[in-house]
């Protein structure tokens, strides 16, 4: 008898679990190292060049570029995070033809977003000379466009080439910047200092089309995917702001200084930071390599089991490894941390000296290093989670650190030099204790989301349902 | 689409037919519906999910409302309720009974649990909260540990996922409601018995829980463990295991909460036996044809040659082929034999060819033709006997039709035929109306083609019985004004008492004339 129920099979159908989180979380993790080479450029170079331009010149090089890295990363963190979804799904699905085209596309937007907040700033509200100006929003623009691209290579895990890259176009704008202080004087740095930035960007540009070669097709097919993937463009958004949020409060404390050409900044305050980000570079290599190598490997056989007919108690043996693996890591990260947190803490008057800063900073560095320790410990956290595609987690401890920034950095306005740094301190380690309270409760039920909160679910087309219906239709004539 | 209407005095809750789908069960339906005008009736087409569909039957105006139910997909309701702890622990009690052979009283907790909260409950709680997370996992944990979980998951999903569909669709009011097979539907049916405390029926054509069990058996996306034992005590439940128990559990449920289990012929009722209906409520109610209208059909008398038919589609089912040789064999004895195969041959192309080729191998072009789809009643007047060597068959409405035209038939063993044939327990002694066949033998159906054609008298006596048994027992009319007794005495009994008369939080009142 034909014409009662429909095939049991339609009943069934199921969706593909194994995603392609791994590549993203992955992509996200690695583009903090171009951030981290450019502030170690940016901090030695401010000390080099104070012969040639003098401090006032120094002072009001670095107001251009700590703005423009600023401003450029706080308007294009999400629409970026949301590029680097995009490419990763593509790269998963083998459809990576399309990334040339989204990289010009990308470009494109970007600089849309960009011009109607740079243009008028530089033009409207400081006072620079023409060639400024245009230096100015030249070093803005190229900073955008390294953002960008480099997700595109480090979705590829080329990251020799990137480091390379940055490497040898950093340390050719540090020479050229030098050269063009002794040459003209501000303008001159920092035309130096954009062929660099220029120099990189055109490597990462040439691999990143070595890399794809395939036609610029679809350029914009990128901003479809901003509706499914608006978490992430606000977690990209909020994060950067988060981090930068309180160096900009502390623009309003009476230490600030207010340049001639208008650039409010606080110099003791930033450079300070700046110096103290740098203490978390060597933990987070070691944890991300952890993450790529035991971690991933752990990883993958719990869903490749799960593919596999795995029983729920093999199943959640290979969750129990993947979460003992991970505390392995964290702890290793912890230690290595610990101790260069510890050690820049108390040869903090030794490096400052060497670095030639004001021993003013002291506090203030000391601070940065137990904030940035915390700090990397939460950036872990959040990666982690994103491997488990857990962005609603996300966004909200990317909200709670920028909340908890902006509240307890005003709070330390108010008591004083001596708490600068308090409060990026105090959100970083209270942002750490809850974003560990929400990924061990989270990783304790990674079975719950891989199955339930995670799966890309694969629907079969009404077609094929009436296709399906059909063919089981009709008895007789 | 939901048109909800004016209540309906029966409310058929039909799963992937009609209207969308043509076939013998469709065509029934349309046929009751259509031939009982004075009745309102209210459609639940049960469907997989909510692609858009094209009706393939004109519904008659008395069809008041048509509504949908997507087994396969769920709103999202509220993202939490309060309390949520205790419900599922009742919800994974009854579950389990569900999926290891349950019964209607897990039906029964299920609507009690489910009802009050219907509008509120949705994917959101019953698929995505941690808490039915971990009732999935004690279910498993308690029944099917050894079973691989991916796997078990998804079964789940699809398996209780349509037993929610069922629980939270909105019932529309009716004063019976009729399941036209068990599964989803006779569980849905189920629920509204006892949540309405209105009369229920199902009637089978074709027996849900064996073709699914034949289905399931064979389905090779059903993932098996392997066992490395041979003994059979060892086996552990395995999926298919799980699949079984419970459409077996829909079915008792439904056939315990049905005033009267109906089917179409007799042979059905021992699986109904099998799967727990009570005998004191089983009943047959035969399909029926349009007698008149068939008996009218003026015989073409003389100067043609001797013809037999095969009426059907060409497809493996009706085994074809027995029929081409049988004819081969028959053509021996009667030269100028003429055979048609009246079908459509689109549905299974490949063995339509097949068939053709070895029409041309036999050298039975001359004797044999293929109509392609054709209007039956164009050529009855000309055929002698009608065939069927179908290897399966419920109550094949060809062989009433020609009945009633006086043509004898020559038919396998299977389904309703030899009822139809040879006449059913405490039916009027008639005699054979044809032959009865042993499956896949064309000398069989050689011989029994040959014995009516060949010998006049004989062929008179079962042109007369077919003839006679077709109209006292296959009328459409009689099939109607059963269902029309039953309905009106369905529709005038009084409410059963239901749970919200106990509890007074019941989810709808019933509907009262």
């Amino acid at each position: 008898m034909a014409g009662v129920g429909f095939a049991l099979r339609r009943l069934a159908e199921r969706g593909d679990l194994l995603g392609v989180v791994q590549a993203y979380a992955h992509s996200a993790a690695a583009s903090t190292g171009p951030w981290l080479y450019t502030i170690a450029c940016l901090a030695t170079l401010t000390i080099y060049a104070l012969p040639a331009v003098g401090s006032e010149g120094v002072t009001l090089f670095r107001a251009i570029v700590t703005y423009n890295f600023a401003f450029s990363l706080v308007f294009s963190g999400g629409l970026v995070r949301v590029i680097t979804r995009c490419l990763a799904d593509q790269i998963y699905e083998r459809r990576a033809d399309q990334a040339p085209g989204m990289l010009i596309g990308g470009l494109f937007v970007l600089c849309l977003i960009q011009a109607p907040i740079a243009v008028p700033f530089y033009v409207f509200v400081v006072d620079l000379p023409p060639a400024l100006v245009v230096q100015g929003l030249v070093n803005y623009f190229l900073v955008t466009g390294l953002w960008l691209v480099g997700v595109f290579l480090t979705a590829l895990r080329v990251y020799t080439a990137i480091s390379l890259s940055f490497i040898f176009g950093l340390a050719a704008a540090f020479g050229l910047a030098l050269l063009g202080g002794e040459w003209a004087g501000v303008e001159g740095m920092l035309i130096g200092f954009n062929a660099g930035l220029a120099t990189i960007l055109f490597l990462l540009v040439v691999r990143a089309f070595a890399e794809y070669p395939y036609p610029a097709v679809r350029l914009f097919g990128f901003l479809r995917t901003l509706k499914p993937y608006w978490s992430l463009a606000l977690s990209g958004f909020l994060y950067n702001v988060a981090i930068w949020v309180d160096k900009w409060i502390m623009w309003l404390a009476p230490e600030r200084e207010r340049l001639p050409s208008g650039f409010v900044h606080n110099g003791v305050y930033d450079s300070a930071m700046f110096l103290a980000y740098l203490s978390i570079v060597p933990s987070m290599a070691v944890f991300l390599l952890h993450l790529e190598t035991r971690f991933y490997e752990k990883y993958l056989r719990l869903y490749r089991e799960i593919e596999n007919h795995a029983t729920l108690e093999r199943i959640e043996e290979d969750h129990k490894t993947l979460i003992e693996e991970l505390i392995a890591g964290l702890r290793n990260l912890i230690v290595i941390q610990a101790t260069v947190s510890l050690l820049c803490i108390i040869l903090a008057p030794k490096i400052l000296e060497f670095l030639g800063v004001s021993y003013l900073q002291l506090g203030v560095f000391r601070f940065g290093v137990l904030g940035a320790f915390f700090h990397v410990l939460l950036l872990c956290l959040t990666i982690v989670l994103s491997y488990f595609e857990l962005r609603a987690q996300v966004l909200f401890l990317t909200f709670f650190f920028l909340a908890t920034n902006v509240v307890f950095t005003f709070a330390s306005l108010g008591h004083g030099f001596a708490y600068y740094g308090y409060g990026y301190f105090a959100s970083a380690l209270l942002s750490f204790l809850v974003g560990a309270l929400v990924t061990f409760r989270e990783l304790g039920r990674i079975p719950y989301h891989t199955f339930i909160t995670q799966p890309p679910t694969a629907r079969a087309a009404p077609e094929d349902e009436r296709g399906a219906d059909g063919t089981r239709a009709g008895t007789g004539p | 689409m939901t048109d909800r209407a004016a209540a309906a005095d029966v409310c058929l809750l039909l799963e992937g037919t009609y209207p969308y789908v043509s076939g013998g069960v469709s065509s029934w339906v349309h046929d009751i519906i259509g031939g009982l005008p004075e009745l309102r009736f209210s459609i639940v087409a049960l469907l997989p999910n909510d692609a858009s569909r094209r009706r393939v039957y004109q519904v008659p105006a008395n069809v008041v409302a048509i509504e949908h139910l997507n087994l396969h997909e769920m709103r999202n309701g509220w993202p939490w309720l309060p309390r949520l702890r205790p419900f599922f622990r009742a919800t994974e009690l009854y579950l389990q009974n569900v999926m290891q052979r349950g019964s209607l009283d897990d039906m029964r907790g299920l609507v009690e649990l489910f009802a009050p909260l219907r509008r509120r409950l949705g994917a959101d709680i019953l698929y995505n909260s941690y808490v039915s997370w971990e009732m999935l996992l004690n279910l498993y944990r308690r029944s099917q540990s050894r079973s691989p979980f991916l796997e078990y998951f998804y079964t789940w999903r699809a398996l209780i996922g349509g037993l929610y569909a069922v629980l939270l669709h909105e019932l529309p009011p009716a004063r019976a409601y009729h399941a036209v097979s068990t599964g989803y539907a006779g569980a849905l049916m189920a629920r509204a018995a006892v949540e309405t405390g209105r009369p229920g029926i199902v009637t089978e054509h074709g027996i849900y829980t064996n073709e699914r069990r034949i289905e399931i058996t064979m389905a090779d996306w059903i993932y098996d463990t392997p066992y490395a034992s041979y003994s059979v005590a060892d086996v552990p439940r395995n999926l298919k295991d799980l699949w079984k128990d419970v459409f077996g559990t829909y079915s008792l449920a439904c056939y315990q909460a049905a005033r009267q289990v109906l089917t179409i012929f007799g042979g059905n009722q021992k699986f109904q036996r099998n799967d727990g209906a009570d005998p004191a409520k089983m009943r047959v109610i035969p399909n029926g044809v349009d007698v008149e209208r068939f008996a009218g059909i003026a015989r073409h008398a003389g100067g043609r040659r001797p013809t037999v038919a095969l009426i059907g589609r060409v497809v493996p089912i009706k085994d074809v082929k027995t029929f081409i040789r049988a004819c081969g064999l028959l053509q021996q004895q009667i030269i100028e034999l003429e055979a048609l195969i009246m079908g459509p041959l689109e549905e299974d192309k490949e063995y339509a060819e097949e068939c053709r080729e070895q029409v041309r191998q036999e050298g039975l072009e001359g004797t044999i033709t293929f109509t392609g789809k054709v209007n039956v009643m164009d050529y009855l007047g000309r055929i002698d006997v009608i065939v069927l060597t179908s290897i399966s068959e419920g109550q094949p409405l060809v062989l009433l039709e020609a009945g009633a035209a006086g043509i004898p038939a020559v038919a396998t063993d299977v389904g309703a035929c030899r009822e139809i044939i040879m006449g059913r327990e405490g039916e009027a002694q008639l005699g054979p109306g044809g032959v009865v066949t042993t499956l896949t033998s064309p000398k069989a159906t050689a011989e029994g083609m040959y014995k009516l054609l060949g010998d006049p008298s004989f062929y008179a006596a079962c042109s007369r019985a077919i003839r006679e048994r077709v109209r006292r027992y296959y009328d459409k009319r009689d099939m109607l004004a059963a269902y029309r007794s039953l309905y009106e005495e369905l529709i005038a009994s009084p409410d059963a008492e239901r749970p919200g008369d106990r509890g007074g939080r019941s989810g709808r009142r019933a509907w009262r004339a």
